[in-house]
């Protein structure tokens, strides 16, 4: 097991963008070519979000990929069903950590978050899977709820928690000193999941390696909600160009990957970054 | 850190080459630029400008360019600048001035960097242009830029490469670490040598409360100026992009509607764009039922149930989320088959 890695989220982050579509042909494909380019997690899709997506995460377990296959879920009881009926073996369970989301989509407080924690990641956990907690808004919660969030989820058996810069609102400096607070203190591997709302998801995602994160979430391309995620290729590159740190993939295959996701978004030219884009 | 943070241009230097440019250049005008970079090319190109101009050459072109009156220079650093400096001497006038531009500055060492300082010093150069090959993370930079700051005594321009994707980050970095005047072009398009001018200006307001806070024209005013060098903005560009500002699946839309701020690190007007909610696979009733009142055409529940299922068998189908037209078009045949059903 390697102490840093990728988690791709083409599948679902990139998937959940504005306008966006996957047939299920086109997912089936892009799951192999993140397989091809040894992608060892893959996050795969929203059971919950209605029998067609479940149709395919079923279909996806019986491919053959050498690659873990997660569900995005919420902090829901039914939504662990929904999943483990697809057949996953790894289930991310979101929950808002922040305050202003607590209090706005809940109108809730940090106690109940805590309660729904120990209750729906002790009901996943039960089925013997593994469980990831999904810090949502992390990026705005208090960082010592963020930990008491990672407590209660490691007692009540999650293995991984995922810290959200859920609207990209990070510089990497912040990052960086978010990451090494907390993986000092906390007491599961961290992820972070960034955003390019500012241009920063690139640096931000270098920032959280150096900070101590044991994961990065990235897509291919960057594609993702609003102005996108962190982008696959270019995090690969830099992460062996810049930190020589050598990723274990097949960094031939990302060509054949990344225009298989343009071309299943409709973004002729896709690539993180306007220039590329143009060039 | 609060200082102004001055922009170095390097858009006009394609901008200047195509007819039609007057109102891109005005519209660069509504920014901090200070300067315009352009190389020899352009320059023979052009005549007077509203914003100045330097232009870049190589050593063995200086004496040329100041012979035909060029009044601001950048010059590469090479092995024969000294000699080419001291040919010059006398060709320069008391309002010329001359920076000097080194390439992958970030592995010079100490010495290197102090040959530099005493060139500046000796012939009296504007100051030196940083120019980072891309290589770099903000961490390393940090580190770097204080000892070529330290080192150089002068005025230090920075000028990224986005080769990773880090030219807006290594921008901040070097702002953060005192440099006053950074290399930018509109959307990033001179990405060996610039960063996003729209996300170094939102970055540094947002961060650093330096220049901004609205920029209500940022949007409308990059889309026109890439649009005279016949370009078009991806709808997915951070700062700019007509899409970021658009919301399709069902817990975005939901939050969105409770508060803006949920999903929103800014709002869309700070930057001139607007919100949008998209109809599309991943849309739920909450979303369905907001597009409805948006439009002023309330549904029962049970149409609200049905008309969501439509919208998301519809955006499958075309592989794409709906026009404000076909959603219009669904909801008003659900509508009419129910009054059909009344009437009947």
């Amino acid at each position: 097991m390697k102490t840093f890695d990728f988690v791709d989220s083409t599948l679902r982050d990139g998937e959940q963008t504005a306008g966006v579509v996957f047939s299920p042909e086109e997912q089936m494909e892009i799951a192999r070519l993140l397989d091809r380019v040894g992608i060892r997690w893959i996050e795969a899709g929203v059971p919950a979000m209605g029998s067609a997506e479940r149709e395919f995460l079923s279909e996806l377990h019986r491919a053959g990929l050498s690659a873990q296959l997660i569900s995005w879920n919420r902090m829901r009881r039914e939504d662990v069903d929904f999943a483990l009926s697809c057949g996953f073996r790894y289930i991310h369970l979101s929950i808002p950590l922040s305050d202003i989301h607590i209090q706005y989509k809940f109108q809730k407080d940090r106690a109940w978050v805590l309660n729904q924690i120990e209750d729906v990641v002790g009901y996943a956990a039960s089925f013997g899977v593994s469980v990831f907690l999904g810090g949502e808004d992390a990026a705005r919660a208090d960082r010592e709820f963020f930990l008491r969030a990672a407590e209660t989820a490691e007692k009540a058996g999650a293995s991984r928690i995922r810290y959200a810069d859920t609207i990209g609102c990070m510089d990497p400096f912040r990052v960086r000193g978010e990451m090494e607070y907390l993986s000092a203190r906390c007491p599961l591997p961290i992820e972070f999941h960034g955003h390019n709302d500012f241009g920063l998801a690139a640096a931000n995602t270098l920032a959280a390696y150096k900070g101590g994160a044991a994961f990065v979430s990235v897509t291919s391309t960057g594609i993702g909600e609003r102005a996108g995620n962190a982008c696959l290729e270019e995090i690969v590159t830099a992460m062996e160009c810049l930190y020589h740190y050598d990723c274990e993939l097949h960094p031939e295959h990302l060509p054949a990957l990344r225009q298989a996701v343009s071309k299943a978004a409709n973004r002729e030219n896709n690539g993180k970054h306007f220039c590329t884009k143009m060039n | 850190m609060k200082h102004e943070v001055l922009l170095i241009d390097h858009t006009a230097n394609r901008l200047l080459t195509v007819p039609d440019s007057a109102a891109a250049l005005e519209r660069l005008g509504h920014y901090p630029v200070t300067a315009m970079d352009c190389d020899l090319a352009t320059w023979s190109l052009t005549g007077p400008s509203s914003l100045p101009i330097r232009v870049e050459c190589a050593a063995d072109e200086l004496e040329g360019l100041l012979s035909a009156g060029c009044p601001a220079a950048i010059v590469r650093l090479e092995d024969d600048l000294e000699a080419a400096l001291s040919r010059v001497k006398h060709l320069r006038r008391k309002d010329s001035a001359i920076w000097l531009k080194a390439s992958g500055a970030s592995s010079f060492g100490v010495e290197q960097l102090r040959r530099c300082a005493a060139l500046i010093r000796a012939y009296d150069l504007a100051g030196f242009i940083y120019c980072d090959d891309g290589y770099t993370e903000p961490f390393a930079l940090e580190a770097r830029i204080a000892q070529a700051i330290a080192a150089l005594g002068c005025s230090v321009e920075f000028s990224p490469s986005n080769r990773f994707g880090l030219a807006t980050a290594n921008t901040l970095t070097a702002v953060r670490c005192g440099v006053r005047r950074v290399h930018t072009s509109v959307g990033g398009i001179c990405c060996d040598r610039s960063a996003a001018m729209e996300e170094v200006l939102l970055s540094l307001s947002t961060f650093y409360q330096i220049g901004g806070p609205q920029f209500r024209q940022l949007s409308g005013d990059c889309a026109g100026i890439l649009a005279a060098l016949g370009l078009r903005v991806p709808g997915d560009k951070a700062v700019i992009g007509t899409d970021i500002f658009a919301f399709e699946s069902g817990i975005h839309a939901f939050g969105i509607r409770q508060n803006p701020a949920l999903y929103e690190v800014i709002d869309p007007e700070t930057v001139g764009l607007r919100r949008r909610l998209v109809l599309g696979k991943h849309s739920g009733r909450a979303a369905v039922r907001s597009k409805l009142e948006d439009m002023n055409l309330p549904l029962p529940d049970d149409l609200i149930a049905i008309l969501t299922e439509q919208v998301v068998q519809l955006a499958t189908r075309q592989k794409r989320s709906l026009t404000e037209q076909q959603f219009q078009t669904l909801a008003a045949a659900l509508l009419s088959e129910r009054g059909d059903h009344a009437a009947g």
